[in-house]
């Protein structure tokens, strides 16, 4: 473990360690080995090596008061902080820094939530109040209001939100970064604020609009350093009286496009919740041949894909609609919607999922059910905070002893980059990813059968999700190696990453880089004037202040 | 190729776990008894922390049970339960050591998000809750695994 933050003295050190015990009390202070340990990331593809990033230890507030304090006395002895709200962006670094050395601000313990609004539908919340506190919250004093949640509901609205998490149900509300409404911040001179209409002073409507008057800085706290949000606000879904979902299935594997267009159009009109793309293409992956077929560099061609699928009795592609409202609006979307893409694609086919009431029964919760096998995550479609999405790793009843075929299974890294919403993208996708991932003894993540997510409404995004494992060192090494090629080709082909744990966001904001990389230099110009102590995590989105820019790892 | 991979994995999990689970087994020879406000503090801690994972009923999605059960129930084949609540052998320090380490997929927790003392707390309503409701396994003549969890 590291004992000092780089540049700073023992003395200097000690004398800020000091500071932090008077501010948040003796025990909130943490600098053991044993309780920094838990501030690792276990999902790390460098656990243990020297590029693993690990604090020098933590301090804890309960308070805004006490936050200014931790950051008045970090610039007095210059001590890189880097705060997390609950600590659960795994797959993105946990509750790791960017810079080794930094301490952590663990806002676990801000945890209130501060007000929910049911006739206005939005929440203030602290950073340490989880999905599932916030969902109790709501559900304890009966409020007909939804959250939108991401798989596991141990993270937070503020934490998740700050790295551009998602969700699963309308499109407004799954961009969890794009709901927020108003927030506090302590800046890196320990002054407290707030944007929005939160910045006049007796406003009633901090929540009500996010923009107040004049140029508005909130995205600089996404993915950012300039500041620690401390309340934030939430836009949340009037609970809906029905929930309604059907399938549409196409013939030919060039019918993706038009299905594409017809699915934008429909969410794009707020007709549907999150499109589900899949294909019934999948289950011939028990046929080698069909195997080899979707291997073949390049990847096939359309009318061989399109013979696989008539020979197979098959459709091609896949897209499960899902609508929210009142049941006879969601009823005549989904007639439309049948209509539709009867009319605009020939062949179409439609199946009936179900209409349920909401809120659901734990029955109708546990399992979907209707005419075809569901590809949603019932939970997160419905709001409901779990773990469930655990069950994907660890023992699974398809590898008891961790080791799937693609390597020990006991985190992942995700690679997530976007892409443009039409089916042309997502064939390029699809031949680029399987090409590149020849050259490494990992699972394949593209072939001519990959489906994008449409977790942001007006983009895509093609995955590559990789196992890794703090038992395995070799499996993380191959994993990295990848994860930093597959970077560089999906830049050549302009796809960036949306999300990246702390050990590739130099490497994927490096790919950004229009006109001599004008943007970053911008946000480190700004990093500088409003954190000149570079005190405030340093490192975090690819951006490095002055006193640390030497540290950037491209 | 996998052999050497199981291997590995083996070996390293051995060498972490015994290690934290031996010590932890010195200290729980110390331990006291536990009073009936701790095991009350310790279900709503349980119930809060840990359940989401941990909990008894149904996993998500079709799944039977919840991943942390599932898990265990894997990895002990019947020999131990799979639910913590019907577990005996979790003391306080034996459970701060998977708490605080981590084990598979469960990362590991902070004190922010759960103390040393609300950890005591969780493996005396444990201890409770196993005396109350104890496992009886499939086949009772099976050895026990030598380490746990």
């Amino acid at each position: 473990m590291p004992k000092l933050p780089p540049g700073v003295s023992a003395q200097d050190f000690a004398a800020a360690v000091k500071l932090f015990k008077a501010a948040v009390g003796e025990e909130w202070v943490m600098t053991s080995d044993e309780d920094v340990n838990p501030y690792r990331d276990t999902f790390s593809t460098v656990w243990g090596t020297p590029d693993e990033r690990i604090p020098a230890g933590a301090v804890s507030p309960t308070t805004v008061e006490q936050v200014q304090a931790i950051v008045r006395a970090a610039n007095r002895y210059k001590i890189p902080l880097f705060p997390i709200s609950t600590g659960k962006n795994f797959a993105y670094g946990g509750p790791s820094p960017n810079l080794s050395g930094s301490v952590i601000v663990d806002l676990k313990r801000m945890n209130k939530v501060l007000e929910v609004d049911e006739g206005r539908n939005f929440a203030l919340v602290e950073p340490g109040v989880s999905y599932f506190d916030l969902y109790r919250y709501i559900q304890d004093r009966g409020l007909k209001v939804w959250i939108d949640c991401p798989d596991p509901g141990w993270g937070s609205p503020v934490g998740n939100s700050l790295d551009h998490g998602i969700g699963y149900t309308m499109g407004f509300f799954r961009d969890h970064f794009g709901a927020h409404c108003g927030m506090e911040v302590v800046l890196a001179n320990g002054e407290v604020m707030r944007t929005g209409m939160g910045a006049l002073p007796n406003a009633k409507s901090w929540q009500d609009f996010k923009y107040g008057y004049g140029p508005d800085p909130s995205g600089l706290f996404a993915q950012g350093n300039y500041g620690i949000v401390t309340k934030m606000g939430f836009r949340l879904m009037p609970q809906p009286e029905y929930y309604r979902t059907g399938l549409i299935t196409v013939p030919k594997r060039q019918d993706f496009i038009q299905l594409v267009k017809t699915v934008n159009y429909m969410s794009d009109s707020s007709l549907i919740g999150e499109p589900l793309y899949g294909t019934p293409l999948r289950e011939l992956m028990t046929n080698a041949a069909f195997r080899e077929l979707l291997d073949k560099p390049g990847g096939p061609t359309d009318a061989e894909m399109d013979r696989a699928a008539a020979e197979n009795n098959l459709h091609s592609w896949s897209v499960e609609l899902q609508f929210y409202g009142p049941e006879r609006t969601c009823l005549a979307n989904w007639e439309y919607a049948k209509e539709r893409f009867a009319q605009d694609i020939p062949g179409a086919k439609s199946a009936e999922g179900e209409n349920l009431k909401v809120p659901l029964t734990p029955e109708q919760l546990h399992t979907a059910g209707g005419d075809f096998p569901s590809l949603s995550r019932r939970n997160t479609t419905q709001g409901v905070p779990s773990l469930g999405i655990w069950k994907t790793i660890g023992r699974t009843p398809g590898f008891p002893g961790f080791v799937s075929t693609e390597g020990p299974m006991e985190g992942h890294a995700g690679f997530i980059p976007i892409i443009p919403r039409t089916g042309e993208a997502v064939f390029e996708a699809q031949r680029v990813f399987g090409d590149a991932m020849r050259e490494f003894d990992l699972p394949r993540f593209g072939s001519a059968i990959g489906t994008p997510v449409n977790w942001y409404q007006f983009a895509f995004q093609m995955g590559f999700v990789p196992s890794t494992s703090r038992n395995d060192p070799a499996h993380n090494a191959k994993v990295d190696k990848a994860l930093r090629r597959m970077t560089e080709v999906c830049a050549e082909h302009g796809w960036g990453d949306y999300r990246s744990p702390p050990v590739y966001q130099d490497l994927v904001a490096n790919v950004y880089s229009f006109n001599d990389h004008v943007l970053r230099r911008f946000n480190e110009m700004l990093k500088d004037a409003v954190d000149p102590n570079g005190i405030l995590a340093p490192g975090r989105g690819g951006v490095w202040p002055q006193r640390f820019r030497g540290m950037r790892k491209i | 190729m996998m052999r050497r991979i199981l291997a590995l994995v083996g070996l390293v999990t051995f060498l972490i776990a015994t290690g934290a689970v031996k010590r932890a087994r010195a200290q729980d020879s110390q331990a006291s008894a536990p009073q009936s406000g701790q095991v009350a503090e310790g279900k709503a801690v349980f119930q809060k922390v840990c359940t989401p994972c941990h909990g008894t009923g149904w996993g998500t999605d079709g799944a039977p049970a919840l991943p942390g059960p599932a898990a265990l129930a894997l990895k002990y084949k019947g020999q131990l339960s799979p639910l913590l609540e019907q577990r005996s052998d979790l003391t306080p320090a034996l459970l701060k050591a998977y708490v605080r380490n981590g084990t598979g997929a469960m990362p590991m927790f902070r004190k922010t998000e759960i103390t040393d003392s609300q950890i005591e707390a969780v493996a005396a309503y444990l201890m409770e809750s196993a005396r109350k409701n104890p496992y009886v396994p499939a086949d009772s003549t099976k050895k026990k695994p030598e380490e746990s969890h």
